[in-house]
């Protein structure tokens, strides 16, 4: 288990979201800048004004063992701070390419990283307003919270779970891609129109990605995107650890969507590593996606590699009935409790076609108001104005989102307490190194000088800055190191507390 | 609801006459049908207004020109 002292079940899980952007209702002509320009505008209360430190990151290493050609990124130090915004939360806004991109903090329960991601979004809604008021009377700025916009051109939503180097690779490829395929039952954010068959411009697929993977395994997330991703690049120690970075996900508005897509795959990794998980295998993993994802009759028969067919739904039972008996057997925590009965109640709720999912799954809520508004308006699916509606959706002005539409109105299903993001905005969760980061940069502000993933870069005073390694994410908890961070009145008070923690250096 | 579905009963009654007991559920069954697709249909309007009201103007220039970079 990764667990280490603590007792999670969930594991240590963190999200990444990119936004798609739109200016005067055309495609900026420089989208980097326009996203730099965007996040600039991120409220100083979020906001540590430090540099990114780079020294760590190196996304070349594949997980099969070997390392692809191409540059380690180095910005100097204007562009730093210009396409980096640490944030006080434990997290990162940046500009990824031509989007703007969200990485929520790590984080070790999964209620967390939905709380976390709501707090990203509404960050980025902060720096949209912002820029969209200066510009007052000007052109329309629009951020999408989706991953696709209908002429063949996707962006990324990517998870990551932290696992032990322990458990190979391949075994890991091979047990979790029948659920990565098939949980698009209640994590697909739907969408209308293929990406890549014009004949289905009328079409409704429940996944917004799944037309876009060609492979099974393998290094890229820009171009021949696979079901596995062989990414490695721990952000911790290399020995102990690997992080598993999944791209086959939406971008959910429903909290329900994330928390089912995050929790349930963390319950089934944990089942993996500890060897009680033996699902069905796909004949071919991208044939098999590209089917769920288009599939609204959820019937679609699967072929699977010892000859015979599953549909989704009849594999998501077998997933879950195997997680159930782990969990039965090696005790779970509330949360994990939480999920499995939310897990079962949506294979359920979907069976049945149950009025419930339309309320919770972000497909079927999209697919339900879609439905109703074309049947009263009498037009065709193929309508530009039903493809608007499915882009408002994912509006994150709030005066023009469908989905806030929806909440506000009572129609969808919430998880979190708006309090909740509120103080997600500016404080780091306390039970991973995430804590650390986020109150090295609340209390010590002035004297740290760069952060990442795996380190903290503090000026000691005299003498060359000192990197301040994390290299283990279970550790610089609140429970860890919270108290001693409260006692020490100074940076060199705590630089000599800390010796050797966090791991030394 | 009440009251509606009682004028139901008195009217199916009169309608069947000594059909007996067992018309009454099917007469409350198909009042309480009407009367849910009858909220359907006001949950309909009512989302459609509120769709409207939010919508742009301008979807078929928006959707035309809506072309991304890819990302990740």
């Amino acid at each position: 288990m990764t667990q280490g002292s603590n007792d999670r079940i969930a594991g240590i899980v963190g999200t990444e979201v990119e936004y798609g952007l739109s200016w005067a209702n055309r495609t900026p002509e420089d989208p980097e800048r326009l996203s730099a320009e965007l996040i600039g505008h991120v409220p100083e209360a979020c906001h540590a004004p430090v540099l990114w430190d780079y020294e760590n990151e190196d996304p070349r290493h594949d997980a099969r063992g070997f390392l692809v050609e191409g540059e380690r990124e180095n910005p100097d130090e204007s562009d730093n701070r210009a396409l980096n915004k640490p944030l006080f939360n434990g997290g990162r806004l940046y500009v990824d390419g031509a989007h703007p991109e969200y990485s929520g903090p790590e984080c070790a329960c999964v209620r967390d990283v939905v709380r976390y991601e709501k707090a990203g979004d509404r960050m980025v809604a902060a720096c949209q307003a912002a820029l969209s008021g200066l510009q007052a009377g000007g052109p329309p700025l629009l951020v999408l919270k989706n991953n696709s916009d209908g002429k063949g051109n996707s962006w990324g939503y990517h998870e990551n779970y932290l696992l032990p180097r322990s458990l190979p690779f391949d075994t890991l490829a091979r047990k979790i891609s029948t659920h990565l395929v098939t949980r698009v039952l209640f994590c697909g954010s739907g969408k209308l129109g293929s990406d890549q068959s014009p004949s289905d411009a009328g079409k409704y697929f429940l996944s917004q990605r799944s037309e876009f993977f060609e492979i099974p395994m393998g290094l890229s997330t820009m171009v021949h995107r696979s079901v596995v991703n062989t990414r490695d690049e721990p952000h911790s120690d290399r020995g102990l650890y690997r992080r598993f970075h999944v791209i086959t996900g939406d971008s959910n508005l429903s909290e329900i969507s994330t928390y089912l897509k995050v929790g349930t795959t963390s319950l089934v990794l944990r089942a993996l590593e500890s060897g009680a998980l033996d699902p069905p295998v796909f004949a071919d993993w991208v044939e098999a996606f590209r089917r769920v994802g288009a599939d609204l009759s959820l019937k679609a028969p699967l072929a699977l590699e010892n000859g015979k067919t599953m549909t989704a739904l009849e594999c998501q039972e077998t997933l879950v009935s195997q997680v159930r008996r782990f969990l039965e057997q090696e005790g779970m925590d509330a949360e994990s409790a939480d999920l499995l009965g939310r897990w079962e109640g949506i294979l359920d709720a979907l069976r049945q076609g149950a009025p419930s999912v339309a309320r919770s799954v972000d497909w079927a809520i999209k697919w339900s108001v879609l439905s109703r508004y074309r049947e009263s308006k009498g037009w065709e699916m193929t309508d530009s104005r039903l493809k608007m509606l499915d882009f408002q959706y994912h509006d994150l002005r709030p005066e023009r989102s469908v989905f806030a539409m929806l909440e506000n109105t009572g129609q969808v299903d919430r998880l979190i307490d708006p309090m909740e993001v509120e103080e997600a905005l500016v404080r780091p969760p306390s039970e991973t190194r995430a804590y650390f980061r986020g109150e090295m940069l609340r209390r010590f502000l002035s004297r740290v000088h760069a952060v990442s993933w795996s380190s903290v870069v503090v000026d000691p005073g005299e003498g060359p800055l000192k990197r301040l390694a994390l290299g283990d994410p279970w550790k610089g908890t609140q429970k860890r190191v919270g108290a001693l961070m409260g006692k020490s009145g100074s940076v060199e008070d705590l630089l000599k507390a800390l010796s050797p923690l966090p791991t030394g250096e | 609801m009440a009251a509606k579905d009682n004028e139901t009963k008195k009217q199916s009654g009169s309608a069947s006459g000594s059909s007996g007991d067992n018309q009454e559920p099917e007469a409350q069954a198909s009042a309480r049908t009407r009367q849910k697709s009858e909220e359907i249909r006001e949950e309909a309007d009512a989302l459609v207004d509120q769709i409207d009201e939010i919508l742009e103007e301008n979807a078929e220039t928006f959707v035309k020109s809506f072309i991304q970079k890819g990302g990740e």
